[in-house]
């Protein structure tokens, strides 16, 4: 059997196996040329009498022809009309004013001012307004940039009428308020995190409110204490007004020196000058905007509010520095 | 070596008693957000005329100042002192009992040729010191133009940063049904006033954009049936064709000199970015891939343009330079982004992000290299930033439907300022989207 099946002898004695070969041979051939019959008609048949294959064409897509010709090729597309445009005026001519009138009636007597508990003050910014009592010292009455002598003159402490308010240290201080805002620069998924439940206190960022004072050696008793100068900072806050959207806000600090008389009522205060007032009109801003903040009475100022600051260590805070920061504000 | 270790304790004790001595820093790292109290007060007028023009004149600077969310005029009921008491200098004590840290006076007067003559001083109420005094002439229906200007004065005077009061805002104003909806130019002066149709609605309007040194819009008009981009001028009424380019030309920006457009060329359904030179005509082509690119927004100093693409997979934004090389991704984000908008500042880019998972839309900022994003607006639908010409000011669109399923519905411009506050509408006679902030006027 094996051999029959391996080897095919004559043609008229084929074995089964050697007929059902030539029949799968033959059956393939059919279905080939079937199949190729029915390929030339499908494809073939359909084109023949067409001119050309589409496919045989180039898409001219070709961009950089585009680049390269004189894209408007003027064929005055439609154009839709445009209705009567709104005519500017001229623009108006600017002029710069001379600088103030110099107020020549007589100045009305001083409103009523903020009831100022004491007026010690030493140097009324004003021009013209005699100053009623001009206790202290000498100074040209004109605000004018003369070079403040570095340490004030010392205040005398002899008048002073109110006894500074000294054993109070334990004032009911409130409890050192969290920030509002860590950046005051909104977002709005930031705001959608600060509305989820938080489960820890935020107390990480009290931490780094207050800065270690500088002065650390020496005679504990007459450092300023950490919630002394909070309450400084507490004090300024609310009439400092940083342009904290402005360009390059965060690097907009600016270091106002103070000089403050003993009841606390400041001095003088003028930001440190520097080249960059003349240049910069951001940082010029910044340095109006810090100025004012210390000036201001309704914080601190000439005569404002006295500064929150224990009189017996008036050493410390006779002559002092303001660095105004935004970056905390900005989250930086 | 005794020795030795003797004088450096000295020299510690020397150095730590000269630091106990060192001046006293105390830093001031918060302030108060809040608007500034500025007091406006009207400007004086000999004649009633003139009072009146006065009158006006304040209170459009006021508007202006109340609207840009960083100054509080004070109610003018408060003021102590009169508009011709002002004439001399103030009594600041004052305006300072008022909480004013800055005072604005002026005067109006009709001069012998009919023009008017406007002069306002700004004072530093708690510094009493004058900070700014101009004087203007001008044709007294110019009145409203110079109050901007002023506005600006101001604004730039306190702020350190220009203004962008005296600005116009052109955008397509919408009208009618849904399916039927008629879109026309329009025109406004930053605050609403002296509203304008520029288009009869006869064509499909999109996407306008003022050119940064000119008076020149250019947009997208179906006009025919044929989407174009057009380039039209404001002051001379004239306009043109950009160029009949294969497939479809949209998003069109002018570069920062006016001098040329990039825009969007699409073709067997891709996108790449090109750009026009105005004056020769020739068109420059910037990508090249087969993922969408489009939305071009060139860096206020013309190297560098920021696109979205999905090249990555899903739409984000990429910077290239502006010949088209070095592109780089920005956003990472989760979400797509869409409608970037280089600030004139140069330091933000503008977008719309569509976030994911809660089909909200956002208007956002992030630095050029893709950090410090922040998410200024949201709602349904928020889209197409636009900066004021000073980069600290966005306007958008914002489209509230009508019904749940999000149809119907009105759409309104609205402005945030660039810290997240202060986000209010600027209100049109009709349905808006796809506002353009005009440079400030010449």
């Amino acid at each position: 059997m094996s051999d029959r099946r391996a080897i095919p002898t004559r043609p008229g004695e084929e074995s089964d196996w050697s007929d059902r070969t030539e029949m799968r041979v033959g059956f393939a051939v059919s279905v080939a040329l079937h199949g190729a019959i029915l390929a030339a008609l499908v494809v073939g048949i359909p084109y023949s009498s067409s001119p050309r294959s589409i496919l045989d064409q180039v898409v001219p897509v070709d961009f950089v022809t585009i680049a390269e010709k004189p894209a408007a090729p003027k064929v005055e597309p439609p154009k839709p009309k445009p209705l009567e445009p709104p005519k500017l005026p001229d623009p108006p001519k600017e002029t710069k004013i001379e600088p103030p009138p110099p107020a020549p009636p007589p100045p009305p007597p001083p409103p009523p001012q903020e009831a100022k508990p004491e007026p010690p003050k030493v140097e009324p910014p004003k021009p013209e307004p005699p100053p009623p009592p001009p206790p202290k010292v000498v100074e040209a009455p004109k605000p004018e940039v003369k070079p403040p002598p570095p340490p004030p003159p010392p205040p005398k402490k002899v008048e002073a009428p109110k006894p500074p308010p000294k054993p109070e240290p334990k004032k009911p201080e409130p409890p050192k308020k969290q920030d509002d805002f860590a950046s005051v620069l909104k977002t709005i998924e930031q705001l959608k995190r600060d509305r989820a439940p938080q489960l820890t206190p935020p107390q990480p960022k009290q931490a780094q409110v207050q800065p270690p004072p500088p002065q650390t050696a020496m005679n504990f008793a007459q450092q300023l204490t950490g919630t002394e100068l909070d309450g400084v900072r507490e004090q300024i806050k609310p009439c400092w007004n940083p342009n904290f959207g402005g360009r390059n806000a965060q690097d907009m600090v600016v270091e106002v020196e103070v000089w403050a008389n003993p009841d606390g009522t400041i001095q003088r205060a003028q930001a440190r000058r520097n080249m960059r007032m003349a240049s910069d009109p951001f940082y010029l801003s910044a340095t109006e905007a810090a100025e004012r903040a210390v000036l201001n009475p309704r914080c601190a100022g000439i005569n404002g509010q006295p500064l929150r600051l224990p009189r017996e260590k008036y050493e410390q805070w006779r002559f002092f520095v303001l660095v105004f920061d935004p970056k905390q504000m900005l989250g930086m | 070596m005794r020795r030795l270790l003797a004088f450096a304790a000295f020299a510690l004790m020397i150095a730590l008693a000269s630091a106990a001595r060192a001046q006293l820093r105390i830093d001031i790292t918060q302030g108060n957000v809040e608007p500034m109290p500025i007091a406006l007060t009207p400007f004086y007028g000999k004649n009633e005329a003139a009072a009146t023009a006065g009158r006006e004149l304040a209170q459009v600077i006021s508007a202006d100042l109340e609207r840009s969310g960083l100054f509080k005029p004070i109610d003018p009921r408060a003021f102590i002192q009169t508009p011709e008491a002002l004439q001399t200098q103030p009594r600041f004590a004052d305006w300072r009992a008022i909480a004013a840290q800055a005072l604005v006076t002026g005067a109006a007067e009709v001069q012998t040729d009919g023009r008017l003559k406007i002069e306002f001083r700004l004072w530093d109420a708690i510094h009493e010191n004058q900070m700014v005094g101009l004087a203007y002439f001008t044709v007294p229906q110019n009145w409203r133009r110079v109050a901007h200007i002023i506005s600006d004065q101001i604004y730039k005077r306190i702020t350190g940063e220009d203004g962008y009061f005296d600005t116009r805002i052109v955008y397509v104003s919408e009208a009618g049904p849904q399916n039927r909806r008629i879109k026309r130019l329009a025109i406004m002066d930053q605050d609403g006033a002296n509203h304008r149709f520029l288009t009869d609605g006869s064509a499909l309007v999109l996407t306008p954009r003022f050119s940064p040194t000119t008076q020149d819009i250019t947009y997208l008009s179906y006009f025919n049936g044929q989407p174009r981009v057009y380039i039209f001028n404001i002051d001379t009424g004239q306009q043109e064709v950009l160029g009949d380019f294969p497939g479809m030309t949209f998003a069109p920006r002018f570069s920062p000199d006016g001098n040329s457009v990039i825009m969007s060329l699409s073709t067997d359904g891709n996108s790449e970015i090109y750009s026009m030179d105005l004056r020769t005509r020739l068109v420059k082509r910037l990508t090249n891939h087969p993922a969408i690119d489009t939305s071009p927004s060139m860096s206020p100093d013309g190297r560098q343009v920021v696109f979205n693409s999905d090249r990555g997979g899903a739409q984000q934004l990429y910077i290239m330079d502006a010949d088209g090389r070095n592109v780089r991704r920005i956003s990472f984000g989760d979400g797509r982004y869409a409608t970037p908008v280089w600030s004139p500042r140069g330091d933000l880019i503008a977008f719309t992000k569509f976030g994911k998972g809660n089909s909200t839309f956002y208007i956002g900022v992030m630095k050029t290299d893709g950090s410090g994003e922040r998410l200024l607006a949201s709602s349904f639908l928020d889209e197409g930033p636009t900066w004021a010409p000073n980069g600290r000011v966005l306007m958008f669109f914002r489209q509230t439907p009508a019904n749940a399923s999000g149809q119907g519905g009105s759409s309104r411009l609205h402005s945030v300022d660039l810290t997240g506050y202060n986000l209010r509408e600027v209100v049109t006679p009709t349905d808006a989207s796809d506002p353009a902030w005009s440079p400030l006027i010449p």
